[in-house]
């Protein structure tokens, strides 16, 4: 990393801490994530061991609108002519605020992991379930990356949207309606929609309700989440030049 | 220095600046003055490249904004006195200032206490009064310590205590031998606060006039001849 790149992270990082609605998001997703574990594993199928802990990544809807807030929150609050003064070439202010958000994502996806282990475990225990299986590691692994994925897909739509309120209501009833809709009605287009993928790198192996289908290999679910994020980021990348008025 | 020739700037089909062409000399503190919507702040964010223009150039020190090596440390810029993040402490923006531009981060510190800010450095700017945005704002321009500084209305919200500060402060800088661009839209700041003032309205070049007691008389005589 170039010194300058360094000095532009080290900046985004700075102001993400500092920002409360961005902490307070963070530990929402960790709360997400054990509701949700303890949903699979008491309603759905205590028998599903990987699904259970990858619900690790569950938190991602906070997650993703943490990313959002670090771009769209700069149009939000006007602070960007700041960012824009100091850096006007602009798309290093972009990848920086990559680069943070999936530090922020990443610190997200460890904060959920380390909450949502233990009480997997003990959940499963009051099942008699199987405490683990050799496709945990790896679902564990795919719901920490995949988390700090989404923060980066929540920076790169904030940045394209701009609008933060709208960033936010579109990619909220974008991932949760249509793309769930997909993925429970249509499986096969709706395991290659950014949540399907995600899902799946995720180690969720099922689609149970209300029409059978599959989702994508973890592996290939991780390849086309990264794809879908590294295209937005893309996409955020080449509208900068916009005017700030 | 800084050069705007030929500029024009539009916004859809709505020109908001026209062939705009003037310089600001470096050493005194020189006013842009205009009504409301004359083109001031659309000139100023052209010239920091916020905003692209249609054509002409708008130039400090002879490079474009963009084109600046270390544009923190050339030109410093108040642009709006709301920009910032309410949680945010004035600390913690110029402080990611700071490591953006690579400024070492203790700048942040010393130009709070140059604008009197200091006691009020940890609190979150949501709760401070316009007044304070304002020293806030002019002190993150300061950050880099620029020979050059364009500032859009900032005396916008300032009590007649403030301007006064803010009069002595701008011609410190002008003395040190910086070039100093005050936009505004009141005539009786800038009559403080310049040695001489651009005057344009709706995008175009009216006038450039020194400042003399009979400033505003001059003034209104010039808006009333161009309409």
């Amino acid at each position: 990393m170039s010194g300058r790149l360094g000095g532009l992270v080290a900046a985004e990082l700075r102001k993400a801490v500092a920002t409360r609605s961005v902490r307070l998001l963070v530990v929402l997703g960790a709360v997400l994530c054990a509701a949700w574990a303890t949903v699979q594993v008491l309603v759905f199928d205590p028998d599903d061991v990987v699904a259970a802990y990858g619900m690790a990544q569950q938190g991602y809807p906070a997650v993703m609108i943490a990313g959002i807030l670090l771009s769209a929150g700069e149009y939000r609050h006007r602070t960007v002519t700041w960012a824009y003064l100091v850096t006007p070439t602009r798309v290093p202010v972009i990848g920086a605020k990559v680069v943070a958000g999936a530090a922020v994502g990443l610190g997200a996806g460890l904060l959920a992991a380390v909450v949502t282990v233990p009480l997997v475990m003990v959940l499963l225990a009051t099942r008699d379930a199987p405490l683990f299986d050799p496709a945990v590691p790896l679902a564990l692994l795919g719901s920490v990356l995949g988390t700090a994925l989404w923060c980066v897909f929540g920076v790169a739509v904030g940045a394209l949207v701009r609008n933060q309120s709208a960033a936010i209501a579109v990619a909220l009833l974008w991932t949760f309606y249509a793309e769930w809709t997909l993925i429970m009605l249509v499986p096969e287009v709706g395991r290659w929609t950014p949540t399907g993928a995600a899902k799946a790198a995720s180690g969720w192996t099922r689609v149970d309700l209300p029409v059978a289908g599959s989702v994508l290999p973890a592996w290939a679910g991780a390849l086309v989440f990264l794809g879908y994020a590294l295209v937005a980021v893309a996409l955020a990348g080449a509208t900068v030049r916009r005017d700030v008025t | 220095m800084i050069s705007v020739t030929a500029l024009t700037t539009s916004f859809g089909r709505v020109r908001a600046v026209s062939d705009l062409t003037f310089d600001v000399p470096a050493g005194r503190v020189t006013g842009f003055l205009g009504p409301n919507g004359a083109g001031k702040t659309t000139t100023l964010r052209t010239l920091l490249g916020l905003v692209r223009q249609d054509s002409g150039t708008a130039l400090i020190d002879g490079s474009r904004y963009v084109d600046l090596p270390d544009p923190v440390r050339t030109v410093g810029a108040v642009l709006e006195s709301t920009a910032f993040h309410p949680g945010h402490s004035a600390r913690v923006h110029l402080e990611a200032l700071c490591l953006a531009a690579r400024i070492p981060t203790r700048r942040a510190g010393e130009v709070l206490d140059e604008v009197s800010l200091l006691d009020a450095a940890d609190r979150r700017v949501g709760g401070f009064s316009l007044g304070m945005r304002q020293r806030l704002a002019l002190a993150s321009a300061l950050l880099g310590d620029p020979a050059v500084l364009v500032l859009d209305e900032p005396a916008n919200g300032l009590d007649p205590e403030g301007i006064h500060w803010l009069r002595g402060h701008l011609r410190a800088l002008a003395a040190d031998g910086r070039t100093v661009l005050v936009s505004s839209h009141v005539l009786t700041e800038l009559s403080l606060m310049a040695d001489e003032v651009v005057v344009i309205n709706d995008g175009h070049l009216l006038t450039r006039l020194p400042v003399t007691p009979d400033l505003e008389r001059v003034y209104l005589d010039a808006i009333r001849a161009a309409r």
